[in-house]
């Protein structure tokens, strides 16, 4: 049986709409109209237990809403959802011991305790046994490098250290199934790298089955095998990751900076140019010549700087449909 | 259960600590209150140098009545008034999430999550003005009396917490409301005149509708001896009452719950 099995979810939210302006305000206040956004529409999909799954696409494909659906917090406008055979709405404590949602932008943590006090409080709601909890916290805080932070204010840490902390608030019962929505946003490159390395790790001890949301593509590459694609409320991909980055994201971005200005036409030649001026200019380059426009650029020019990006994500995802399904494009979001 | 006061324990020593951080606060706020309470006791006082009686209440009775609203309101201030003022942003910012993610009963954490040490300087105050108060009774208190208006006071609390939490759980349907939330204090600021001033539908109005003769009058008849058992019985049917009908209306508003968008 799978861990997680979805099917044909539908969510959708009644939303008010308001012409611009002062008269727009006062007639909806009058007589408000409203419509449903459809957040998401009939999705499905299983996963089995201890895979780590990333959940990708553009701002209000529907990504959370499925989350919190799959957490139990919304009810769904239809569809079936079974996660460790429980169904989330229904919010049943044995479900709930189970499981945890971890949210970038959203905190748990007290904020003017040491984050150690949330993690009794904690204790006590999952009512983990003390020995099994010294076990967990022990092994967490080494894991995530913890150990000069649990005790200082919440408000004193840094952004990466809370959101270590936040892991860790929702790790202490030992969740089988582990929701991480944007666990990376907003962090520096360093702490991104160590969330990610403890969620591999988390999974891999642990057996735990994961989905993760991400707007940064490192994070999705990094970990998962398996990604899900959604956009405007549709699920349109499911399979492995490779096979979206080398069908849909198979160049990268090279940005070079010169000693002398370069004249546009030469610069074509090595691939489309994204953005001119004269000494930096930003080309779109194949993925697998990007050694070999590099070393040319270099022998060839006086190169300054060299800079290759990985597109973003929903750069990727938008692609995936300017070129595939447009017929979504005329859903409302 | 067990489990819940365990919970709450946590809960106030978090909230104890978390006091401790902010020493400055709890000292401004005890200077304040005692200047507060002193205003209050004397303008009280004034009063009484002009006339004998207010709607039959003589100044030890308005005295009791004073220390009543004091200590109904530091402990419901104490226990619930943070977690109130939280409550409606938690609902409004999409908070909610992690609570109802736990296996936790939503409406005791959102209820009892913080305990604010502050208000109980008024609750001991409002005690040192019904020592005082009682001490000017011509009749000593009996023992039943004294039960009774403990009685009356835990009533008082429940009935003020229960319509506190009706309105603020009014934000799930809603999003918003800010004035409203002020409820509370217009309720408490009512109860600091007894009811027995008012006639006919005003008062009725002010004893059924909207129950402020519960947070102070009937404690404070309760230990004057003036209370009766009729009324009694109506304190504890109110409570039991409006505790219902708060908790159906949470379920029904959690139903309605659609946390903001992350």
């Amino acid at each position: 049986m799978p861990a997680i099995s979805v099917q044909n979810l539908s969510k959708f939210y009644e939303v008010h709409q308001k012409e611009p302006g002062l008269v727009g305000s006062l007639k909806s206040f009058v007589l408000r109209k409203s419509y449903d956004v459809k957040a998401v529409d009939d999705i499905s999909f299983s996963i089995e237990s201890g895979e780590l799954v990333g959940f990708l696409g553009p701002n209000g494909a529907g990504k959370t809403t499925t989350l919190k659906v799959l957490s139990g917090l919304l009810y769904p406008t239809g569809g079936e959802v079974s996660v460790l055979g429980f169904t989330p709405w229904q919010r049943q404590a044995d479900f709930q011991r189970r499981f945890a949602l971890v949210m970038g932008q959203k905190s748990q943590v007290w904020w003017d305790l040491p984050p150690m006090e949330t993690f009794l409080i904690n204790k006590e709601i999952y009512e983990v046994p003390d020995a099994r909890f010294r076990e967990t916290l022990d092994e967490l805080v080494q894991i995530l490098e913890l150990e000069d932070v649990i005790n200082v204010q919440a408000r004193k840490l840094s952004l990466g250290e809370r959101m270590k902390c936040e892991l860790l608030a929702a790790l202490l019962h030992r969740p089988q199934v582990l929701f991480l929505d944007e666990p990376t946003i907003g962090l520096d490159v360093v702490a991104q790298q160590n969330i990610r390395n403890f969620v591999r790790e988390y999974n891999a001890r642990y057996g735990a089955t994961v989905i993760l949301t991400s707007h940064y593509m490192r994070d999705v590459e990094a970990l998962c095998d398996r990604v899900l694609i959604v956009d405007r409320g549709h699920l349109v991909f499911d399979g492995d990751l490779d096979t979206v980055v080398r069908r849909y994201a198979d160049y990268k971005f090279l940005t070079v900076t010169f000693e002398t200005p370069v004249a546009e036409a030469a610069l074509a030649e090595f691939g489309a140019v994204v953005s001119y001026r004269p000494r930096t200019t930003t080309l779109r380059i194949a993925r697998d010549v990007v050694p070999q426009v590099s070393a040319q650029l270099l022998q060839d020019y006086p190169v300054l700087d060299l800079n290759i990006v990985e597109p973003e994500v929903d750069e990727v995802v938008r692609q995936f449909f300017s070129g595939g399904r447009p017929a979504h494009a005329e859903v409302a979001s | 259960m067990q489990r819940y006061v365990r919970l709450y324990l946590a809960f106030a020593k978090n909230s104890f600590l978390n006091a401790l951080e902010y020493r400055l606060s709890f000292t401004v706020w005890s200077i304040a209150t005692i200047c507060y309470t002193a205003v209050y006791v004397a303008s009280i006082q004034i009063i009484f140098n002009h006339v004998q009686t207010i709607g039959g209440w003589r100044v030890e009775h308005m005295l009791v009545l004073a220390a009543t609203v004091m200590i109904v309101d530091g402990i419901v201030e104490s226990i619930f008034g943070e977690n109130m003022s939280a409550l409606s942003g938690l609902i409004n910012r999409g908070e909610l999430d992690f609570v109802l993610s736990k296996p936790v009963n939503t409406r005791f954490y959102v209820s009892t999550r913080k305990f604010d040490w502050d208000p109980l300087v008024q609750v001991v105050l409002g005690g040192g003005v019904l020592w005082y108060a009682v001490s000017l009774l011509a009749e000593p208190v009996p023992w039943y009396g004294a039960l009774l208006y403990l009685g009356m006071v835990v009533c008082a609390c429940l009935i003020a917490y229960s319509l506190w939490f009706i309105i603020i759980s009014a934000t799930f349907f809603v999003g918003r409301l800010n004035n409203v939330g002020n409820l509370y204090y217009n309720l408490i600021e009512a109860s600091r005149v007894p009811t027995d001033v008012f006639r006919g539908a005003l008062r009725l109005g002010l004893t059924f509708l909207l129950p402020v003769a519960f947070i102070a009058t009937v404690p404070s008849q309760a230990l004057l001896g003036l209370l009766s058992p009729t009324f009694a019985f109506a304190a504890v049917a109110m409570t039991a009452g409006l505790l219902t009908i708060s908790h159906l209306f949470w379920q029904l508003a959690l139903t309605k719950y659609s946390s903001a968008s992350s």
